[in-house]
């Protein structure tokens, strides 16, 4: 099992040797370390490169300005995607042939809304029919806590474009509940019906919540995804699917 | 079955009949959603 969306925690000593140990101790495998837009944990990610660990693979953030990241990096094997936002979309330019070539992955940011980065996307797609695109964070279903009324019509509008992957993931940021965040399923559950399991990944956003509940937000987001599917339903939710998780630091 | 912290059992004492965990047709449906799943994870992990 992968986690599809994390960065890491600079507050520790070893951000990735820390991560290693989430992962070991959730039985998750492998993980796709987001660069941040503080670029913070950059360093981690070169040493990614620079040393490549089997279970991570990264992305790093477009930064049109200074003409990041080079052509050089983006080449890199441990490279499979690269962040860009909305507002930077259309400054892609060759970078966008180059992810489209070799088969790397667009991550969208949603700074605007999903609405925005849906019309940036169809116009994109129109230029570059094989790019893959992976949006995170569950298309962004709220603003600061209010539901987005674009959020429907938008998703809607993304199902429609081929080769897209939605991210069940950031659970905590859009909940205005306690865990296990029952108010943010229903977009999952929305999502599901619309994208079908085959165009899902499941990530975590660590570190932003509770970090000592790693495997248990990772679990919940699975969950989600697989209760969908009727004969699930059941043991899911039953004694069966016990909950395990690390013990706490 | 191991899935993210998560241990889907399918200890005796649970498989009576309300419980369909160890029924051959969920496990090849819990198959196909993790291939799914997976999918994406050995596009991203080709060599893994």
């Amino acid at each position: 099992m992968m986690d599809a969306y994390t960065h890491l925690d600079m507050s520790a000593a070893d951000p990735i040797a820390e991560f290693q140990l989430r992962l070991s101790s959730s039985r998750i495998e492998r993980a796709l370390v987001v660069e941040k837009w503080s670029g913070d944990n950059l360093p981690c990610l070169e040493r990614i490169v620079n040393s490549p660990l089997p279970e991570f693979r990264i992305a790093p953030c477009f930064r049109p300005e200074p003409g990041l990241p080079s052509a050089d990096f983006l080449s890199e094997d441990a490279v499979i995607a690269l962040r860009v936002k909305t507002a930077d979309l259309p400054l892609l330019g060759e970078m966008g042939n180059s992810l489209e070539s070799s088969k790397k992955w667009l991550v969208v940011h949603a700074e605007k809304g999903i609405a925005a980065l849906v019309r940036q996307l169809i116009s994109i797609r129109k230029r570059h029919q094989q790019l893959r695109v992976y949006v995170p964070h569950l298309g962004w279903p709220r603003k600061e806590g209010v539901d987005d009324k674009d959020w429907e019509g938008a998703i809607m509008e993304l199902s429609q474009i081929r080769g897209i992957v939605i991210g069940i993931s950031a659970i905590a940021h859009f909940s205005r509940e306690p865990f296990p965040h029952n108010d943010v399923a229903p977009f999952a559950s929305r999502l599901l019906q619309l994208f079908s399991s085959e165009c899902l990944a499941v990530g975590s956003d660590y570190p932003m919540f509770e970090k000592d509940r790693y495997a248990a937000y990772m679990g919940l987001a699975i969950k989600w995804v697989y209760r969908t599917v009727p004969e699930w339903s059941p043991i899911l939710e039953s004694d069966c699917f016990s909950n395990h998780l690390p013990p706490s630091r | 079955m191991s899935i993210g912290g998560y241990v889907l059992s399918a200890a005796p004492n649970i498989s009576t009949g309300r419980f369909l965990t160890c029924d051959e047709g969920i496990r090849a449906k819990a198959s196909r959603m993790v291939k799914n799943l997976k999918r994406i994870e050995k596009a991203w992990f080709p060599v893994s």
